[in-house]
């Protein structure tokens, strides 16, 4: 299966990969697993005072279709607030990196990730 | 041969995460001899088709059940679930937090002092977390807990696909 040239871009030049202080009470981190290939993914989002994301980290032990999706949210979600990154959808990142059929779950994987973060972000509000 | 039949009905096992694993085999290698396609030459296409269809129906099932991982897979969707649905990413965080553990322990291997010693224990490790694994599931699963046999099951996805990564890197780096 070939991929496509935005999943390959994303995938040769991650952006955006790295770690943040988890215990930052202005840091939310999400993790997520999907069994269904073993790739786990660790997304965290920092937001400033005015409740805008200013900066989105992320670690993901993947296929290139997983860490090109994580790779793509950490883009968008700089600048977003945290209603406006929720919105975001697997079916947003599969179009925007033409998945194929089967990779779609890569794209759910990071839909949930972000989730995940601002649960985690409002919990310790 | 019925082939509809569910594969431990197959091989006279009853429906269980444990089972006799020898007689798994002699039971699959006496059915792949009785149905060889080989043995259908000079009998009707029919016959010759039906051959090759129980063969491969056979083959399936040996592989589904001779594996632990793809037993209980196998075992929660004939009780109707589907413990892989690529919909469910939501797993215990301190279980999340020990993968990616593990998968930095993979990438700094290339880094290490002592490689083989360092992949070997490792190796030692996720062999113990899988049988510890696989001991819960069979708990669950017999005592019809099917919620906590498939977080088992899901967990024990992750483990196989670490030591496939591991096997790998142990072909890069000790050759």
């Amino acid at each position: 299966m070939a991929y496509s040239e935005q999943v390959l871009d994303h995938y040769e030049n991650p952006r955006n990969v790295g770690k943040m202080d988890e215990t930052d009470a202005h840091v939310g981190t999400g993790m997520v697993g999907a069994p269904a290939c073993g790739d786990v993914m660790r997304l965290q989002i920092k937001v400033n005072d005015a409740g805008i994301i200013e900066d989105a980290k992320f670690k993901t032990y993947g296929c290139g279709s997983a860490i090109a999706s994580s790779s793509l949210v950490t883009e968008w979600m700089k600048g977003m607030t945290l209603d406006q990154a929720g919105e975001i959808r697997n079916s947003n990142i599969s179009e925007e990196l033409a998945l194929p059929p089967v990779k779609i779950h890569c794209s759910v994987l990071a839909e949930d990730a972000i989730k995940a973060a601002i649960v985690n972000y409002k919990s310790k509000q | 041969m019925d082939i509809s039949q569910d594969f431990f009905s197959c091989y006279g096992l009853s429906r269980d995460f444990a089972i006799d694993l020898d007689g798994l085999r002699q039971a699959h290698r006496h059915l792949q001899q009785q149905h060889h396609p080989d043995r259908f030459v000079s009998q009707p296409d029919s016959d010759q088709r039906q051959a090759v269809q129980i063969t491969a129906y056979l083959n399936q099932a040996y592989a589904t059940l001779i594996e632990p991982l793809k037993r209980g897979i196998y075992l929660l969707q004939l009780h109707g679930m589907d413990p892989l649905v690529p919909t469910n990413t939501s797993m215990p965080l301190d279980f999340l937090l020990q993968q990616i553990e593990q998968q930095e322990r993979l990438e700094d291997m290339h880094q290490a002092q002592d490689p083989e010693t360092e992949m070997d224990t490792m190796a030692f490790e996720l062999q113990t977390q899988a049988s510890q694994l696989e001991t819960e599931f069979a708990q669950a699963y017999s005592s019809a807990q099917f919620e906590a046999a498939e977080t088992a099951v899901r967990k024990l996805q992750f483990i196989v696909k670490l030591q496939q990564q591991l096997n790998t890197l142990e072909g890069v780096l000790l050759d």
